[in-house]
């Protein structure tokens, strides 16, 4: 009924409001249902159903079946690791050093922390034992490129348990790009944490069973420069002299005879609890964990690395860690023909690195060092 | 752009608010072509090319049939329009298989011959738009239709985005005089039209699109499979292919529903068909009546005895099937069609007048063309013909060579599909949503929509006719 003294106007007004209200609340209704149900269903579906292998991943960890003598050490790391790190090399020099060991690279090519922990526990469902350290090299940073917004890996990095530490591993990056990760992390994050996409993981047909693959020289790929050139190889080629400056500046950074790379240190001690994280999640698998700091071509790395090897080395942490880009490497790993391309070392520097590695860590840490296996 | 991809829904809510923003309906249309050619040429923009071309054409010849003065010019005019617009047809459709058989057949010959380079890209949609646009310069033929003076109002019928690349196939009759009158957002049935858009989204994207992966892999093997498997996946495909097809159609009226337009049914849950004619009355409804409309009437239809009728019958299924591709599969498909229509309609002179009404002989009636139109699927979906004959030949003896099974759990999900059907055959689940209150109806329309996003697939699959 229309009340006394309104105009016709007046209440035809009124009426279009309210029928305006009326669609409104029945827009958010759906919105708000439609966020629940979607997010509801997505997160609890993730953290109910088992999650799928990803093969990407997990490759290497079936390889290790069919190693013939046991394996104890792990070396795991982004593609820094998979093309630095020779387990051959690493071993002979540990047990010249009476230290012996058995070591397999897990190096992934762009692997970052979520990953590498995701690895690291199936590894533990997997091979309980006699694998009894890994050596790990602080990961790339979490930059997720759209293309591969749907792949597997990202389900993997998206992981809502592991979201507070990518978060935090994201913001510790002394990186200009890390809010930019921080958007991609999120849209990633809304997109693998909803329902869309989620049971289909599980409704498609199983791929054709294959046989483990085997990883010739236990999982490490050595990177030749006298082959032919890979794009990013011709990308440092095309760039020589710009390298070749940027390098002889890192070798004075690492060598001590130039200022180091300034970090805020309330970004640094960020990143230092993120590593910390990572290598105590690494000891509650049952496995010492090993900071290995490979090289790396920003300034910023240096000071990290030494950062890092400094916070691991007090008591209350006490973890061994190496680091390569330090006052006794500088003339090896920054010498501008090391590396393959910007973000690589080339084989006889891998090989340096390794039986380094395995040399110093008998030398700092002595028996301890050691495998069961080989005492 | 696909219905089910996130960006159609950011597109469509653009559309929808400028399109409903305005009040003019000029304005509108201009909203309605610009959109559909922007959605057209998401595929590849060159292909809107050949949309204003065919549309160009058919708008003036229509103009000048209808200016023509004598019967002879007027012939010649929609000699030339038929011929233009089914030489594009064939050019784009039909190219590459020509050339391939061609080079085939001289090295069969033994003439050392190269084989084309040159590939033609198949324009999406291009036998939908091309009918469609065919229709109207023969109605004006006919004298049924007065020709259009706006070339926006044409060029808005023939692009019309919802149903441009995959149909349905509506007519010049039936579409143009709605673009006269201005619409008004109060007199659209919102509701039904958002349920006919989340039941087609759920067909394709949920079941369709997730059972393509099985379907495929049977195919693509069949000797790998038991014989179960093959009829389970060839069951499958017939569920796949609708739910594709009439998923599209359903996302397809809805849209166009918003936007205050009504588009022809195309399906009546074929599957249910008692007989082959009654499938074809039911299964894509526009094309079968712009087949029988423009190409078996045309052919003498029922006039001039049995066997010539049966014979227009036959010539319409045969080309009926070649409309889909030029390939040896597709005329089979026709053929077992056309074949199966003729049988039926000399059983249907002779069959006892009782025999019709009773359930039980109507349930047999239905799982028998069921089995037909499964078998005709077959030749539908395989690469090739000799795995064709080798899956068909499986499927009639359910015998398999391989020892692979899908069968086990294929035989619940059909059967569970088929019965979410039936209900809804009786409009049991539609009807119920209707009589929700507001409140209630949206609730439940936002938590559905959520929940059917876990049954999305990752990769979205082109709708299968839209090769076609």
């Amino acid at each position: 009924m229309m009340p006394r003294g309104a105009s016709p106007t007046h209440a035809i007004s009124l009426d279009g409001r309210r029928h305006r209200m009326t669609r409104v609340r029945s827009a958010a209704l759906f919105v708000g249902c439609f966020l629940v149900s979607t997010y509801g269903i997505g997160i609890v579906g993730r953290l109910v159903l088992p999650s799928p292998d990803v093969g990407e991943l997990t490759l290497k960890i079936h390889a290790i079946e069919q190693e013939t003598d046991p394996i104890d050490t792990i070396a795991v790391g982004s593609s820094r690791m998979l093309h630095a790190f020779d387990p051959a090399r690493f071993d002979r020099a540990a047990a010249a050093a009476g230290c012996p060991v058995h070591s397999y690279n897990l190096g992934i090519g762009g692997m970052n922390l979520i990953e590498m922990r995701y690895v690291l526990r199936t590894l533990a469902a997997h091979h309980a034992q006699p694998i009894t350290r890994a050596l790990f090299d602080p990961p790339n940073d979490i930059h997720i490129q759209f293309s591969n917004l749907k792949s597997q890996r990202v389900w993997v990095t998206t992981d809502p348990r592991e979201a507070s530490l990518a978060v935090a591993d994201i913001l510790s990056h002394p990186d200009p790009r890390k809010y930019s990760s921080l958007a991609r992390y999120l849209i990633a994050f809304l997109y693998h944490n909803s329902a869309l996409g989620l049971a289909s993981r599980y409704l498609e047909p199983a791929p054709p069973t294959t046989e483990a693959t085997a990883f010739p020289a236990r999982g490490y790929q050595p990177l030749d420069p006298e082959a032919k050139p890979s794009v990013e190889r011709i990308g440092l080629l095309n760039d020589h002299d710009r390298f070749v400056r940027i390098a002889r500046n890192l070798q004075n950074e690492a060598a001590e005879q130039a200022e180091p790379a300034p970090i805020d240190p309330a970004q640094e001690s960020r990143r230092i609890t993120v590593v910390r994280t990572m290598a105590e999640s690494i000891r509650t698998l049952g496995y010492a964990p090993i900071l290995l700091s490979l090289p790396d071509t920003y300034g910023e790395a240096i000071t990290d690395a030494r950062q890092l090897a400094a916070a691991f080395g007090r008591p209350d942490i006490a973890i061994p860690a190496v680091n390569f880009m330090d006052k006794a490497d500088a003339g090896v790993v920054y010498d501008k023909g090391s590396w393959y391309d910007w973000a690589h070392l080339n084989e006889p520097v891998a090989d340096y690195l390794s039986a380094a590695a395995g040399r110093r860590l008998c030398q700092t840490y002595g028996p301890a060092f050691a495998s069961a296996a080989g005492k | 752009m696909l219905f089910v991809e996130p960006r159609f829904f950011v597109f469509f809510a653009i559309v929808f608010a400028l399109y409903w923003s305005l009040r003019r309906n000029t304005a509108r249309k201009w909203v309605l072509l610009v959109s559909s050619y922007i959605f057209y040429g998401a595929w590849d923009p060159r292909f809107t090319l050949l949309l204003a071309f065919s549309t160009l054409f058919d708008f003036g010849a229509g103009l000048m049939m209808e200016a023509a003065r004598d019967q002879r010019r007027r012939k010649l005019i929609i000699a030339f329009s038929v011929t233009v617009n089914l030489a594009l047809l064939f050019t784009f459709k039909y190219f590459n298989f020509f050339t391939d058989s061609f080079v085939g057949l001289l090295h069969a010959a033994g003439i050392a011959a190269n084989p084309v380079t040159v590939r033609l890209i198949l324009p999406v949609g291009i036998s939908f738009y091309t009918f469609q646009s065919l229709s109207y310069t023969l109605d004006i033929y006919r004298g049924h239709l007065r020709a259009r003076r706006s070339l926006l109002d044409y060029a808005t019928f023939v692009g019309f985005f919802p149903q441009l690349v995959a149909g349905p196939i509506v007519r010049a009759y039936d579409f143009l005089p709605q673009l006269d009158e201005l619409k008004r957002f109060s007199t659209v049935a919102v509701r039904p039209a958002l349920i006919l858009f989340f039941f087609g989204y759920v067909k394709k994207a949920c079941i369709s699109d997730n059972l393509a992966p099985y379907v495929d892999a049977v195919f693509g093997h069949p000797g790998d499979y038991t014989g179960a498997s093959i009829v389970a996946a060839t069951v499958l495909y017939a569920i796949q292919i609708y739910c594709d097809f009439s998923g599209y159609t359903d996302m397809a009226i809805a849209t166009a529903k918003l936007l205050g337009y009504d588009l022809t049914v195309n399906f009546r849950h074929p599957y249910f068909s008692t007989s082959i004619s009654d499938f074809w009355r039911r299964w894509h409804i526009s094309l079968s009546s712009w087949l029988r409309d423009y190409l078996y009437v045309p052919l003498g239809g029922n006039r001039g005895g049995r066997l010539f009728a049966y014979r227009n019958l036959m010539v319409t299924m045969v080309l009926g099937g070649l409309w889909h591709g030029a390939s040896w599969n597709f005329v089979i498909w026709g053929t077992l069609h056309g074949g199966a229509l003729i049988l039926h309609k000399e059983y249907a002179r002779h069959r006892p007048a009782f025999l019709g009404q009773h359930a039980a002989y109507q349930a047999g009636a239905m799982l028998l063309t069921f089995w037909w139109v499964c078998l005709a699927w077959i030749f539908f979906r395989s690469a090739n013909l000799p795995v064709a004959l080798e899956l068909a030949r499986n499927f009639i003896t359910m015998h398999g060579t391989g020892a692979q099974d899908i069968a086990a759990w294929a035989a619940p999900v059909v059967l569970g599909l088929a019965l979410i059907h039936a209900l809804e055959a009786r409009r049991l689940i539609s009807g119920a949503l209707l009589t929700l209150g507001r409140p209630s109806f949206y609730a439940l329309a936002g938590t559905a929509s959520g929940a059917v996003l876990a049954l999305t697939p990752i990769a979205y699959r082109p709708f299968i006719y839209f090769q076609f």
